[in-house]
């Protein structure tokens, strides 16, 4: 984890550590961001809030930096050479570039579902416990707990109870994907990042991962990367739209497609943008 | 109209190319089905037993034979000579045949051409027997009797005759295994004792000062010594007695060209009557051969008998070899995929081994005589073994080193496709480890690892494809024409990383280029041959179904 | 697969049940306070008349926000239009109560005693239109739906002689100058109560087209015929 040490945080450092006392509504607070891969700055200015149990869509064209600000949550950017940023994350009150938090344990917070279900060459069930297995924790009873917990809550238990020792490459692909999100609540997460989770993936299979967001947010605080505006509008409660790495417009989902302020939003979600 | 003409054009010009890259790749098939094909027919044709034939010959035209005016023998070759046209007619080629006459004893050769001229009569007496003899390869003649010990005959129009033969050449191998069971295993289990005595001796001393106990030891190794060297005389010459038997009983058969010649049982392997064979008799006839190519030691300078010892020998270096070459090369790739930054440093690395994978597999022997045999061999007797000194035990050619130095030779296939295979990984799959919690080198081993273990195979089975076919480097380090005993056996500690053994490429080599006949080893050659081939198919195979298994298993994720 | 959205539409169909309970509870009351004479009604049917307004809005405010959510199809699309149209004859259902009900009470407060015609049976036969019209939209009914504009067919004819009689009685040269303002407004009553038939007809149309996409407005099977 050398690379990670590469990474500036210089100004947050600088700032005197005032803890923002974490609200309902502030849960995950981005103050003043900016980033940039080596020198192309992809992230400009953001201020946002996004509150606990709820979902956040990120929106926007291709490129303009909603990935990049879902992959700094849990500091996935760090992996890349040269990046590095300004400002400041906090999730619950905590900095994450606090360096007396571990980018290990950091990611243990924070559960992370891709764009393409990519479960491990495992059996199902050691994909779900994976999480657990890498912290050191071995013990059957509770490895079978949480296994059985996460698929349940992942709506994947009925359909693979019988078959957990079976290779996850079984799997369709929406019950791969649901397996990936099993997995990514295996450890009690308190936020889980999507990046575009049902691009890949048929409508039925969409439909019950949709189905499956809708219930995880009686649990988690949720944030989605999404290309697919209906989607966005379906499931979230807050929308964000970025552009060219600048926050446009963040407001309730109902009022950015509904009435949206901003004349470029109201063209992106209307799709008459470009 | 013309559109249509237009299209026909294109299809055309796109036609000359097919054809043309059809044709490398047909080039390339019909040598390769040529190659293997001579190599087949030629290798199993060894061990189809074909009718012999008796030629009446005009003593005048043909040289070597003295006055014989008949011989026996299995036609191996008809061609036309070359090189020397008909006096009486320039144009017209002479034909001449080549026969495996055998009796090498008598004639003091086992082939011959003669020129179609010199043949008067061609015929398949039903009565010729071939003999597989301990000696001087096989013998082509009539049987005429057989003498007991006790001075009993019988002769060979005796319908017992057969019956007869076969249960006194029954009754030989059973001795003659008796015999090797004492000289091999009880005799080499004395002589064991005898050399663990000399080094517990060579201790002793070796002591600048000699105790009371030393003493009483010492004079304990001479008691045991003689107790031990009594034994073995006694099993000596009981080994002896039983050689002695195997005189007993005598073959006398004649030849075609009429010498009789007398030969105890003892030197006859077997026997059969190849002009009286039906298909189903050839084809029994032709299956114990194989069978006794592939599990009988060789015999008379390697050109009879079986490769056994070869095979084994073989079998187990690619496989000690394969288990070297592995966890080095998925190391290497592991630090310069995964870790290495990629800097000049990680690029002249990356050359370095594309280029090792170039050198001529000569040096790699050198190389592995300089460093394993006489470096780490040298250090390790020193260390381990300075009793036996000086006889070198690791310090000298032995399979351990002989792997070792193919393993090295193979890593870069192996760093190469291991890295490849790291490579396709996707990245998605490792930041979904990472973003589990996992560390890098959990990732690694958890995810990475697993799922490039297919294209790890991969790379396994490319070095396995080159290692096993490779003969010289192995000269160098340990393969040897002979090898007294198989690298593993039942003997403490079971696996000798330490000797010497055979191999089936050396064998080829040695077969080819090295036996005092080479007329007599050819058809050894192709049988051999085409053992390694089958043999390094077959590994492959296991190695690919391996692979296919994991693929199933690990396969990518697309939908 | 049952949607979280799914929620949403069960809302909007028991909001369009609950307005349609509403006009006809109003509606009737409407008439039953113009044939007991009694003022209380009048001002229970007025105040109810709010609620229809609120749910009329609740329920336009709703399908905008799904179809701007949930991007809805197929019969998800068709229950919005329904709702949306429905909604609004509904309302004016609702509308017409009140109107009934103020007339009804400028009659009750001129003192008016005479006979009122077949106007309960009109009331009786509107109101029921209107509840079966939602019975079919509730239950799916398609051929009671289809069946409904012929019975609208009687509510017309029953208004049409209501109206020649009241024409005739006003006209006649017997008729009392001082219940002529009373028969006028016993006219609109009647006529507000064709325009609730008529209403509850255009839901059954409407319910036919949710239930099975044809728009048979304007065609003779929409008139009775």
């Amino acid at each position: 984890m050398n690379k990670d040490t590469v990474t500036e945080s210089l100004p947050a450092e600088e700032e005197s550590p005032e803890v923002l006392a974490p609200t309902e509504e502030n849960y995950i607070a981005v103050k003043d961001y900016n980033f940039w891969y080596g020198k192309a700055k992809v992230l400009h200015d953001l201020n946002m809030e996004m509150p606990k149990q709820r979902v956040t869509a990120l929106i926007g064209p291709s490129g303009c930096g909603k990935s990049t600000l879902l992959r700094n949550f849990n500091r996935m950017n760090d992996l890349v050479i040269e990046a590095h940023h300004k400002g400041d994350i906090t999730i619950g009150g905590h900095s994450i570039y606090d360096p007396l938090i571990e980018v290990i344990s950091l990611r243990k917070r924070i559960g992370m579902v891709f764009q393409k279900s990519n479960p491990f060459p495992k059996s199902i069930y050691e994909n779900v416990v994976y999480s657990l297995r890498v912290a050191g924790k071995n013990k059957k009873s509770l490895l079978d707990e949480v296994a059985e917990k996460s698929l349940r809550a992942a709506a994947l238990w009925d359909e693979v109870k019988d078959r957990l020792g079976e290779s996850a490459f079984s799997l369709s692909g929406g019950q791969m994907q649901r397996l990936c999100i099993a997995r990514a609540i295996a450890n009690e997460p308190e936020v889980i990042l999507m990046d575009e989770p049902c691009s890949a993936l048929d409508p039925v299979a969409t439909a019950k991962v949709e189905e499956l967001i809708n219930e995880l947010k009686q649990k988690y605080t949720i944030v989605i990367v999404t290309h697919n505006m209906q989607q966005a509008a379906r499931v979230s409660d807050k929308t964000a739209f970025f552009f060219l790495g600048k926050l446009i417009e963040y407001n309730d989902t109902k009022e950015i497609f509904l009435n949206p302020q901003n004349e470029q939003t109201e063209a992106y979600v209307s799709g008459r943008f470009g | 109209m013309k559109d249509l003409a237009q299209q026909k054009q294109v299809r055309v010009k796109g036609e000359i190319a097919v054809w043309f890259s059809s044709l490398g790749l047909a080039l390339g098939l019909v040598m390769i089905v040529a190659l293997l094909g001579i190599i087949a027919y030629n290798g199993i044709s060894v061990f189809w037993p074909k009718r012999v034939v008796q030629l009446e010959l005009d003593t005048s035209k043909v040289e070597g034979l003295g006055n014989r005016s008949a011989i026996a023998g299995v036609i191996t070759s008809q061609q036309n000579k070359s090189g020397n046209k008909s006096l009486t007619n320039p144009t017209e080629p002479v034909e001449e045949w080549q026969l495996f006459v055998g009796n090498k004893d008598q004639f003091g050769f086992s082939y011959k051409y003669f020129d179609q001229s010199a043949i008067q009569e061609v015929s398949q007496p039903e009565g010729l027997l071939i003999l597989e003899r301990a000696e001087y390869g096989n013998a082509i003649a009539y049987p005429v009797s057989i003498t007991y010990a006790n001075g009993d005959t019988v002769l060979a129009d005796d319908p017992h005759f057969k019956s007869s033969l076969k249960a006194l050449i029954q009754e030989c191998h059973d001795r003659r295994e008796k015999i090797r069971d004492l000289e091999y295993n009880e005799i080499g289990a004395i002589n064991k004792e005898l050399e663990s005595l000399r080094l517990e001796q060579l201790k002793i001393e070796r002591k600048s000062e000699l105790t009371d106990s030393d003493r009483e030891s010492l004079s304990r190794i001479e008691n045991d010594r003689t107790r031990f060297e009594s034994s073995f005389e006694t099993l000596a010459a009981q080994a002896r007695g039983l050689r002695e038997h195997q005189e007993s009983s005598k073959l006398l058969y004649r030849l075609a060209s009429g010498e009789e010649v007398t030969l105890s049982i003892g030197n006859i392997y077997s026997f059969y009557y190849p002009n009286q064979l039906g298909f189903f008799g050839r084809v029994s006839i032709f299956v114990k051969h194989i069978v006794g190519f592939l599990i009988d030691e060789p015999r008379e300078a390697n050109t009879e008998g079986g490769v056994f010892p070869a095979i084994f020998g073989t079998f187990v270096m690619t496989l000690l070899m394969s288990i070297a070459v592995t966890p080095f090369g998925v190391l290497a790739a592991i630090y310069l995929r995964e870790y290495a930054n990629d800097g000049f440093f990680v690029r002249s690395v990356r050359i370095a081994i594309n280029n090792l994978a170039g050198v001529p597999s000569i040096v790699f022997g050198v190389f592995g005589l300089g460093f394993f045999v006489y470096f780490v061999g040298g250090t390790i007797d020193q260390l381990f073994f300075s009793l036996k000194l000086p006889t070198p035990t690791f310090g000298t050619g032995g399979i351990i080193w002989a792997s070792l130095t193919l393993a090295l030779m193979t890593v870069p296939v192996v760093i190469v496709a291991a890295e490849e295979a790291l490579a396709s990984v996707s990245r998605g799959i490792r930041e979904s480890s990472l973003a589990c919690g996992a560390s890098k080198w959990q990732t690694i081993q958890r995810v990475v690892l697993p799922a490039s273990a297919p294209g790890i195979l991969t790379g396994m089975i490319l070095a396995m494809a080159r290692g096993a076919g490779e003969v010289a480097p192995l000269m160098l380090v340990g393969v040897v024409k002979i090898a007294p005993s198989l690298p593993i056996d039942d003997q403490f500690p079971f696996i000798h990383f330490e000797r010497k053994f055979m191999h089936l490429g050396f064998h080829i080599y040695d077969l080819g280029f090295q036996s005092p006949d080479s007329e007599a080893s050819m058809p050894m050659v192709f049988a051999t041959t085409l053992l390694l081939i089958v043999l390094i198919v077959m590994l492959n195979l296991v190695a690919i179904m391996i692979r296919n298994r994991l693929r199933r298993k690990y396969k990518t994720a697309t939908f | 697969m049952e949607r979280f959205f799914d929620e949403n539409l069960n809302q909007l169909r028991t909001n369009l049940n609950r307005m349609a309970e509403l006009a006809y509870a109003n509606v009737n009351t409407a008439v039953q306070a113009l044939v007991e004479k009694d003022l209380d009604l009048v001002k229970k049917t007025l105040d109810a008349d709010e609620e229809i307004d609120e749910l009329n809005k609740w329920v336009d405010q709703h399908v905008v926000e799904h179809i701007t959510l949930c991007s809805p199809v197929a019969s998800d699309v068709r229950l919005l239009y329904t709702a949306i149209k429905g909604s609004r004859d509904l309302e004016r259902a609702g509308d017409e109560a009140t109107s009934i009900a103020k007339r009804a009470r400028k009659i009750i407060r001129s003192g008016y005693s005479d006979e009122l015609y077949d106007i309960p049976r009109l009331g009786e036969m509107a109101t029921t239109q209107i509840n079966d019209a939602m019975g079919c939209f509730l239950k799916g009914d398609l051929e009671s739906a289809r069946a409904l504009p012929a019975k609208d067919k009687k509510i017309d004819k029953l208004y049409k002689k209501i109206d020649k009689q009241i024409n005739k009685q006003i006209s006649s040269s017997d008729a009392d100058p001082k219940v002529v303002p009373a028969m006028i407004d016993l006219l609109f009553i009647s006529k507000s109560l064709e325009r609730v038939g008529d209403h509850a007809s255009n839901i059954a149309l409407e319910v036919v087209y949710y239930l099975t996409g044809d728009d048979i407005r304007h065609t003779d099977e929409a008139k009775g015929a």
